[in-house]
């Protein structure tokens, strides 16, 4: 425990002066939007590990939620006279309001089920804005959003927005981590490993579901405000489908079910069409390969990868950890094998095989 | 009226051989496919450059755009189907909606940005029939959709090949116990399916400019008809589609010709409050 210590607390220091230099090295004010590009994704996807990492159910609303935020402070701070921080304010507030009332219905739905419903939530979301024109201003978007402020200060340059968003971006990622230890975030887990299991144990589960779509929603209503507020502009052409696409693709590519491969799937796939550039016209081919090959042959994700890669070879040869002792009690089987060996050996005696067909079946299902 | 109800039948038909094809692979090796689009686009594509490019007649292109078919769908089995076969939900949507990204932009490359389109199966002009004006190509669309209905009908119903597709779909392991070639009967599904999505992908061609989103876009509304109609069901598949479709034409004529794409989405919500399984949905009980 000690060794680990000393080795988190320089490598902590050191992602902190990073973080915090940043800016200074990027020249270009090309370089620092990317940075800032970079925290807003990670406040969605972070937002978004909740409902389709954590809980483990396939949504395709996020970019519907984010869609509202940014509309949300975009209308308020153009139209009215309010300002930055009740822009971000209120999109948390409808966003959060919004979330968990799509949540209720749609998450009594499963699988493709579920899919569909949220598609067409977040295609509703895109249609309105490109129809309503009073309100959104049609395909032709909302400009002069004003940036940030707090209480005189004005985040205009490309660095202070960056930090302002930098500090955003942490809190979210220690409310994500926090959350995550506190009773819902078990439960989130516990759905997605037997829903009929956490159901059966009291827990209610459409309840704990409608609570992590409203957490994401949330976030992603946070990261709507930095969207509209930084750029200055926004467009339904920003909330299209392959929004949807992108979100997901950063939390799977990053490694879903874990807060470090939210954000590092979205640092590296806003980054990706930078490194592609060269590629030019072929760059949309090269990122759908690159999503079919990583999820095909990284499922857990690049942090999944790094943690494995971790335990199995650098922890013990490389740095020379040992591993850990082992713990007290090693179940043999797992709690169902136990329970269906309980149910049969009441009523046969014939010899339970070590895997029942019924759980097998099970595994191999959809 | 009737001039919205023949439009819509039309374009729901058109549904209907979309969402068959999106279907088709889901319920016999359970895999959601996203990709599913492409197939569309492809068809139409191929057609343009056949038909209008290459001046073929409409009916030598048609062929071979279904020969071009067939090996897409083999293309999908091989490349797309294996390595995904037992890989979860998720991955699969992901995977292949890469996939889908890829074919559009390989799309792009080969065809361009610009939109085409394909002339009508038959006269360009509407014939009148009973004070409703119709276009010989929506006749043409009804026929050739009843066409394939029955054909797939018979496939399934009445030739040993049909069996061995049930039969692999309800269980491939007990099927291949049996004596059947599963790998062959998957590979034929594939191609039904890739048969399907570029007959629909030929006759949507004329109706709309073609662009490479066009696939995507198809998808969508399969999707939608199939989780109408109940996800997994070929019924549901096809009523879902004609079900889209008349509620798209009805709800741009009588609402909004702008709002009508997000009723119809909005709709489909509503059904499914109240049909969570759709309607012809298998109520079957949670597995344990």
């Amino acid at each position: 425990m000690r060794q680990r210590k000393a080795f988190l607390v320089p490598s902590l220091g050191a992602g902190v002066f990073l973080l915090a230099v940043l800016p200074l090295l990027m020249t270009s004010d090309y370089w620092k939007q990317l940075l800032i590009q970079a925290l807003i994704y990670i406040v969605i996807v972070v937002g978004y590990n909740f409902v389709t990492g954590d809980v483990g159910q396939l949504s395709m609303a996020q970019q519907g939620f984010f869609a509202i935020g940014a509309y949300t402070t975009a209308i308020l701070t153009t139209t009215t006279a309010w300002p930055w921080w009740a822009g971000l304010v209120a999109s948390i507030v409808v966003t959060g309001f919004v979330g968990a009332i799509v949540g209720i219905p749609t998450l009594k739905v499963r699988g493709q089920y579920l899919i569909m419903v949220t598609m067409a939530f977040s295609e509703i979301m895109r249609l309105v804005a490109v129809n309503w024109y009073g309100l959104t201003g049609g395909a032709g978007g909302i400009t002069k959003i004003p940036a940030p402020s707090i209480a005189g200060m004005h985040f205009t340059s490309k660095t202070a927005i960056y930090y302002l968003f930098l500090g955003m971006a942490i809190i979210m990622i220690l409310v994500a981590w926090r959350v995550r230890r506190t009773k819902y975030g078990r439960a989130f887990l516990a759905i997605r490993d037997g829903e009929l299991a956490a159901d059966v144990m009291g827990l209610n589960t459409t309840y704990v579901k409608v609570v992590a779509f409203f957490l994401s929603a949330v976030f992603a209503g946070v990261g709507g405000n930095m969207f509209a507020s930084s750029f200055g502009y926004i467009s339904p052409d920003t909330f299209g489908l392959s929004q949807t696409v992108l979100i997901l693709a950063m939390l799977l590519i990053g490694g879903e079910g874990s807060i470090a491969g939210a954000v590092v799937g979205a640092i590296i796939l806003t980054y990706l069409p930078e490194l592609l550039r060269f590629a030019a016209g072929y760059y949309m081919l090269i990122y759908g390969a690159l999503i079919l090959l990583i999820t095909l042959f990284l499922p857990g994700g690049v942090v999944g990868y790094a943690k494995k890669l971790w335990h199995t070879t650098l922890a013990p040869r490389v740095f020379k950890i040992p591993p850990p002792p082992p713990s007290v009690y090693t179940p043999k089987y797992d709690a169902r094998d136990l329970m269906m060996e309980a149910l049969s050996s009441r009523s046969s005696f014939t010899k339970v095989p070590k895997r029942s067909k019924a759980v097998a079946a099970d595994e191999g299902e959809v | 009226m009737g001039q919205l109800l023949v439009s819509g039948f039309a374009i729901g038909c058109i549904y209907a051989l979309t969402s068959l094809g999106f279907v088709i692979t889901f319920k016999s090796v359970g895999i959601l496919n996203f990709a599913y689009g492409e197939m569309v686009m492809l068809g139409a594509f191929f057609a343009t450059t056949l038909v209008v490019s290459l001046k073929m007649p409409l009916i030598l292109g048609l062929l071979l755009v279904m020969i071009a078919m067939v090996g897409v769908g083999i293309v999908f089995a091989f490349g797309v189907y294996r390595p995904l076969r037992n890989k979860p939900v998720r991955t699969v949507v992901i995977a292949t909606i890469g996939v889908s990204i890829a074919l559009q932009a390989l799309a792009l490359i080969i065809w361009g940005p610009y939109p085409r389109s394909l002339p009508t199966l038959g006269a360009p002009e509407p014939i009148n029939v009973f004070g409703v004006s119709i276009l010989p190509h929506n006749l043409y669309i009804f026929g050739i959709t009843i066409a394939v209905m029955v054909l797939l009908w018979l496939l399934y119903a009445k030739t040993s090949i049909g069996w061995k597709m049930q039969a692999v779909a309800q269980d491939a392991e007990a099927a291949r116990l049996m004596g059947i070639n599963v790998d062959f009967i998957i590979i034929t599904t594939w191609v039904l399916s890739a048969l399907l999505g570029g007959l629909a992908g030929f006759l949507l061609a004329p109706l709309f400019f073609i662009t490479i989103t066009v696939g995507f876009a198809a998808m969508l509304k399969a999707f939608a008809a199939c989780i109408i109609g109940g996800f997994g069901s070929f019924p549901g598949a096809i009523v879902g589609g004609l079900f889209v479709g008349l509620a798209e034409s009805l709800l741009a004529g009588y609402v909004s010709t702008a709002y009508k794409d997000a009723l119809t989405f909005a709709l489909l919500i509503v059904i499914l409050l109240f049909l969570p399984q759709g309607l012809f949905g298998e109520k079957i009980g949670e597995k344990v």
